[in-house]
């Protein structure tokens, strides 16, 4: 019966009860429509960050790590096989990496030399994907013509083309010059700055032989079933991999492991923003509400009501008035944010550039919104307590109140 | 009979801004089980605040109040209301039944409270409502219903749980005489086939003519007291 007579007393004044719970679900909404936006901003930064050129755990020589140069390779030995046998990993690729100049007659440009093995890369990263012009490179033939596949910004910079030859300079791992002549055979864009502007990707027994590596490689990246796992899978990895670096990517892009924890946290001041503008009215609806019933309080209280059940009729009010807001909001708010995951959200509303770099990642004017459990249920879940501080004064009000007083409405 | 209240040497003070009104001064009363009694007096003489001090709604300033055997003088809130549940029922003046439930809700609205079934209640409550003329009416809203009707719904929410007193301020302040006369004649019918007491505040002649025990106060002070 108090639950009854909770429920009844929001449907007497109708306008004030769908005003706030209106209020309440737009609130929500936006929160909802905002996490999914910050989710799928975060999602695209990642994958950006990791499914390109990092990577989501790499595995190198610590001394590569401290100071990147081509004598601080490692043997390849049984590596492959002992990390893809740790439970987590999806695929293994190796990498060398050089830096030097790379040009053609007419120019030439500071570059990062990258060789792989073009199967296996396919397997741990969407670099295949990139291709803008001609092709991905092809399996390496022994005498075969060297192939090279750069980034267009690189190219547009040299004023190179497909088919072109391209001349590279670098310091090989015995300290000699290292060089070759390779044909270019695609250009690719990713969106991540650095590989567009200076990378160039090569067979990896290539340019293994070119920097006098011999079967040693500066870097091993694996690709995880789950990326958030990727700190975990890194613990299982080391003890296979004895005086190796094993780093997730959260190690080796930080700043967009803060920006994630920065994020994160900022959601809460937007909570805070949202919540404090809706406690207001919520807090106005529910003790006019209160206020108006006095005489009747007073008669509850009179033939037997305690003042703890008639405390907890009125919160029940204010929480049931904004549960319901905060599911609607909810629900249109994960309708919302799903049409933005299918159909993306067009930035250029807002802006008139074709593409915006953020982190030396790339995002297009199409970002795609992440619809997830918490970005849906967190704005409901903290709506909770902001219903309860809102509900208890007009409560506390009801139950403190004298029968006699309320009764002849000497309050 | 046996006492069913007694109200020994109670004042009742309170203050109006700086200056303190004496609304009962030292009043002692006896009254017996299945009494059909009226405290009678002009606006003011303190019959209400008695009968709100009787029904552990207010306190008194100084005396002592047991109601049903039971010391009510020093209760807390909570105590008083799990005592008025269980062996008081209210009428008030204005009707006061609560808007959002039917009339049967209103009356079973105690009984809801006490923890009885929902079986029982009906029961006790349909049989009650027939009984007042308001069969055909129970699942109307207190709007729906005229002031008389509204005042026997109260009426019936007041008896249902068989409590052993009924405190009734000014039943029939708000009704016309023929309205006023029928809702005392249910009143004074179920006190006769149920024995409970009924104890009023009133200074309408008709309660008065009805009552067969007349409690006069005057300037919080008892000054008559007159048995039919």
């Amino acid at each position: 019966m108090i639950f009854r007579l909770a429920i009844r007393n929001l449907f007497r004044n109708r306008w004030r009860s769908a005003l706030t719970v209106g209020g309440i679900a737009i609130a929500v909404m936006l929160l909802v429509w905002t996490l999914a936006y910050i989710e799928g901003f975060v999602a695209e930064m990642v994958r950006g960050a990791t499914a390109v050129d990092i990577g989501q755990i790499k595995v190198q020589n610590p001394e590569y790590v401290e100071r990147p140069s081509a004598r601080h390779g490692f043997a390849l030995g049984t590596h492959l096989e002992d990390i893809r046998a740790v439970p987590g990993v999806e695929a293994v690729a190796p990498r060398v990496r050089v830096y030097g100049l790379v040009g053609n007659e007419d120019t030439s440009g500071v570059a990062q030399i990258i060789g792989i093995d073009p199967e296996l890369e396919g397997q741990v990263s969407v670099l295949d994907k990139g291709i803008t012009q001609g092709r991905w490179l092809g399996k390496g033939v022994a005498d075969g013509p060297r192939e090279a596949v750069i980034g267009e910004r690189l190219a547009t910079h040299i004023h190179a083309k497909i088919g072109d030859e391209l001349v590279l300079f670098f310091e090989a791992a015995d300290g000699s010059l290292g060089n070759d002549v390779l044909t270019i055979v695609g250009l690719l864009e990713t969106g991540n700055t650095a590989i567009d502007r200076n990378a160039v990707y090569m067979n990896l027994t290539d340019l293994q032989y070119d920097a006098a590596l011999e079967d040693n490689v500066h870097e091993i990246v694996v690709k995880t079933t789950d990326i958030l796992a990727a700190d975990q899978i890194a613990a299982a990895m080391r003890p296979k991999l004895p005086g190796l670096a094993v780093r997730p990517w959260k190690e080796m892009v930080p700043e967009i492991s803060q920006m994630i924890d920065v994020s994160q946290k900022s959601d809460l001041i937007l909570f805070a923003m949202v919540y404090l503008i809706v406690a207001f009215g919520l807090f106005n609806a529910q003790r006019m509400s209160a206020l108006e019933r006095t005489r009747e309080f007073g008669v509850i209280l009179a033939i037997g009501v305690k003042p703890l059940q008639l405390f907890g009729t009125v919160l029940l009010e204010t929480i049931f008035v904004t549960l319901v807001g905060a599911l609607i909001g909810a629900g249109l708010g994960a309708a919302l944010s799903w049409y933005h995951t299918v159909y993306g959200l067009d930035l250029s509303l807002f802006s008139d550039r074709a593409n915006f770099d953020v982190m030396g990642i790339s995002f297009s004017n199409r970002l795609y919104f992440s619809v997830t459990l918490n970005a849906v249920f967190k704005p409901v879940i903290y709506i909770v307590p902001v219903a309860f501080l809102c509900g208890i004064w007009p409560a506390w009000k009801a139950a403190r109140l004298s029968a006699v007083e309320a009764i002849s409405g000497r309050t | 009979m046996s006492a069913i209240i007694e109200v020994k040497e109670v004042t009742r003070t309170y203050m109006q801004g700086d200056i303190p009104v004496h609304a009962l001064r030292g009043v002692d009363l006896t009254i017996s089980s299945g009494e059909f009694s009226v405290l009678a007096g002009p606006s003011g003489s303190g019959k209400t605040t008695l009968l709100n001090i009787i029904g552990c709604i207010d306190g008194a300033s100084s005396g002592q109040v047991r109601v049903s055997g039971h010391d009510v003088t020093d209760m807390t809130r909570t105590q008083g209301a799990e005592f008025r549940l269980t062996h008081i029922g209210f009428v008030f003046q204005a009707y006061n039944l609560l808007p959002v439930l039917t009339a049967y809700e209103n009356a079973e609205f105690v009984l809801m409270l006490q923890g009885v079934s929902a079986a029982e209640r009906k029961k006790i409550v349909e049989p009650l409502l027939a009984d007042v003329g308001l069969k055909d009416m129970m699942h109307r809203r207190p709007h729906q219903l005229s002031g008389g009707q509204q005042q026997r719904v109260a009426v019936v929410r007041a008896i249902a749980s068989k409590p052993s007193i009924v405190l009734a301020d000014e039943p029939t302040a708000n009704l016309d005489s023929e309205t006023s006369d029928g809702l005392m004649a249910v009143m004074e019918n179920l006190n006769k086939e149920f024995g409970i007491t009924f104890l009023f505040s009133s200074h309408d002649e008709l309660v008065l003519e009805r009552a067969r025990r007349i409690i006069r106060l005057d300037s919080g002070k008892i000054v008559g007291d007159e048995y039919d």
